[in-house]
């Protein structure tokens, strides 16, 4: 292998020595490493986090983020971009990793919307491959879209309260549908289920199910006006314990149905509007308030004494 | 097979004399850009386009292993594939400062070859079965379970850091002859032609002409087609 330095006039080009070629090798390459390293942001980022070089954004439990951006990312992103696995190697699901980034560096940037990565993907057509979330996820709604924006546009913190973004979209209140079980439903109501079906019969659309899933019953004899009194009311006795709310309103009863009343116990609503109650069913309301029932009995408005 | 022409026919008239065809030529310099597309469109979530060029890679592999039994002389992979001793007395020798002239790769740049085709043909392979986890799924990806394609995606994956690795060896070996031995291959697989004293003395080089090469280049699309639809 030839050593030192050769050259041909205008011919050859320069030649190397075996040994200066792989030093310049091992130079070209380890700066190209090192460069590759830098400019990598996850890998300066995985070097910042293992180290602790970065320090915590400030957070309150009550900020903005917390409250209305955070929720948004966990439904949308927490699959590919939280604890359990990090497409691109980004997570969301903490404020330090959002401001971080992932492998194609930042995807926010604060204050502005449109230099931050993670505004323009949403923003992005459905017909887009590049669009997030993907298009064989649920697509972002507009007013979440808009709630990141004003947040990045506000400075992406992690403290500013809720109350500073007033033009945000009001949040989407979650229902949950609880499936009913029929076998066990039908085995809570079996006590009761002959003697209600008798009462509906005899006094149609008086007494019902809470809801489709619940035992507990809601009576209402207040369309019955004064054709409802101490005896209709009485006929409810089999079901007393699972009348939850009733209401008596403009009926016939008085002091007659003191125990009646009194013996609801599971009640915790009762309205008696323009009944006039005498001592004994006037003691019972009031032990009902002290059971914490919530009882209406004034004219045209709510008894909130308790 | 007919269409060979020994290698004195085509000395030029600075005695350069041809030994790369076409095919090896442009197989070469495809599979350069097909892999910097395919790393640059998957980094940047161009996933059809990957997809594109990922199957066009597998091809062009395909044609390279059927060119590498009916091609030229130099792309045959008789005339490269070699026991490891004779690549290790290559080196050895190459190391005393020996020069041991080839027409085509000498025996240590012939497992090269095979080596990164071998890692490339594993690369296209996987990625037909990988997905990206969100919602890209390779063409044959239904056919095993989503676990195994996972597995597959995460060899796909790593695979390609190997795949650099060879791809740095392989060009500080050109850079090396380029520059401590002063033989040129980069222009050498740009034009075809080296000079004769770069080659052996002994060589005879038979090339067998183009319509054979697009008929190669027609199967394996043919059954990367299949592979695609199906």
């Amino acid at each position: 292998m030839s050593e030192g330095v050769e050259s041909e006039a205008g011919a050859a080009p320069r030649q190397l020595s075996a040994r200066a070629y792989f030093a310049w090798v091992a130079a070209v390459t380890a700066a190209v490493f090192a460069m590759f390293a830098l400019l990598r942001p996850s890998l300066a980022n995985a070097v910042k986090e293992t180290f602790g070089l970065e320090k915590p954004p400030p957070q309150s439990a009550q900020s903005f983020y917390a409250v209305r951006v955070a929720p948004i990312l966990e439904e949308h992103c927490d699959s590919c971009h939280g604890a359990g696995r990090q497409k691109s190697k980004l997570r969301l699901d903490t404020l330090a990793s959002v401001l971080r980034g992932g492998k194609h560096g930042r995807v926010v940037t604060p204050g502005k919307i449109s230099d931050s990565m993670l505004v323009q993907r949403i923003a992005l057509p459905l017909r887009d491959e590049r669009v997030m979330p993907p298009s064989s996820q649920p697509p972002l709604p507009v007013d979440d879209a808009t709630v990141i924006k004003l947040w990045i546009a506000a400075g992406a913190s992690g403290i500013q309260p809720v109350a500073d973004f007033r033009t945000a979209p009001r949040p989407v209140a979650h229902v949950t549908i609880v499936d009913v079980d029929p076998r066990a439903l039908a085995a809570v109501r079996a006590p009761v289920a002959s003697a209600l079906q008798a009462l509906q019969e005899r006094f149609p659309g008086v007494i019902a199910y809470e809801s489709r899933g619940s035992a507990r019953l809601e009576l209402d004899a207040s369309l019955l006006g004064h054709s409802f009194g101490d005896q209709e009311l009485a006929a409810f006795a089999p079901l007393r314990d699972f009348i939850v709310r009733a209401d008596v309103s403009g009926t016939a009863i008085g002091e007659p149905s003191a125990d009646a009343i009194g013996a609801m116990k599971n009640l915790r609503v009762l309205r008696m509007m323009d009944v006039h109650p005498g001592p004994a069913l006037g003691a019972r309301v009031q032990a009902l308030r002290q059971h914490g029932a919530r009882v209406y009995v004034e004219q045209g408005g709510v008894d909130d004494r308790h | 097979m007919t269409g060979t022409e020994p290698q004195g026919a085509s000395a030029s008239a600075q005695d350069q004399v041809r030994v790369w065809d076409v095919p090896v030529r442009v197989f070469h310099w495809s599979i350069v850009v097909l892999v910097t597309l395919s790393w640059a469109s998957v980094e940047n979530g161009y996933m059809k386009l990957h997809l594109w060029s990922g199957l066009t890679l597998l091809t062009l592999l395909l044609f390279r292993i059927a060119w590498g039994f009916v091609g030229s002389t130099t792309a045959r992979f008789a005339d490269f594939a070699q026991r490891p001793a004779s690549a290790l007395a290559y080196l050895r020798a190459m190391a005393r400062g020996e020069h041991q002239p080839h027409a085509g790769h000498n025996p240590a740049g012939g497992w090269m070859v095979l080596l990164l085709l071998a890692v490339l043909l594993l690369q296209a392979a996987t990625g037909l079965f990988s997905n990206d986890g969100v919602r890209f799924n390779g063409p044959l990806a239904a056919l095993i379970s989503s676990r195994l394609s996972d597995r597959l995606s995460s060899l796909h994956g790593t695979m390609f850091n190997f795949i650099l690795l060879l791809v740095w060896m392989h060009v500080v070996a050109v850079l090396y002859y380029r520059f401590v031995r002063g033989e040129n291959l980069i222009a050498a697989m740009i034009s075809g032609r080296k000079p004769r004293d770069e080659i052996s003395a002994q060589a005879a080089l038979k090339f067998v002409p183009l319509r054979w090469a697009l008929l190669c280049l027609v199967l394996a699309a043919g059954i990367v087609w299949w592979i695609a639809e199906s």
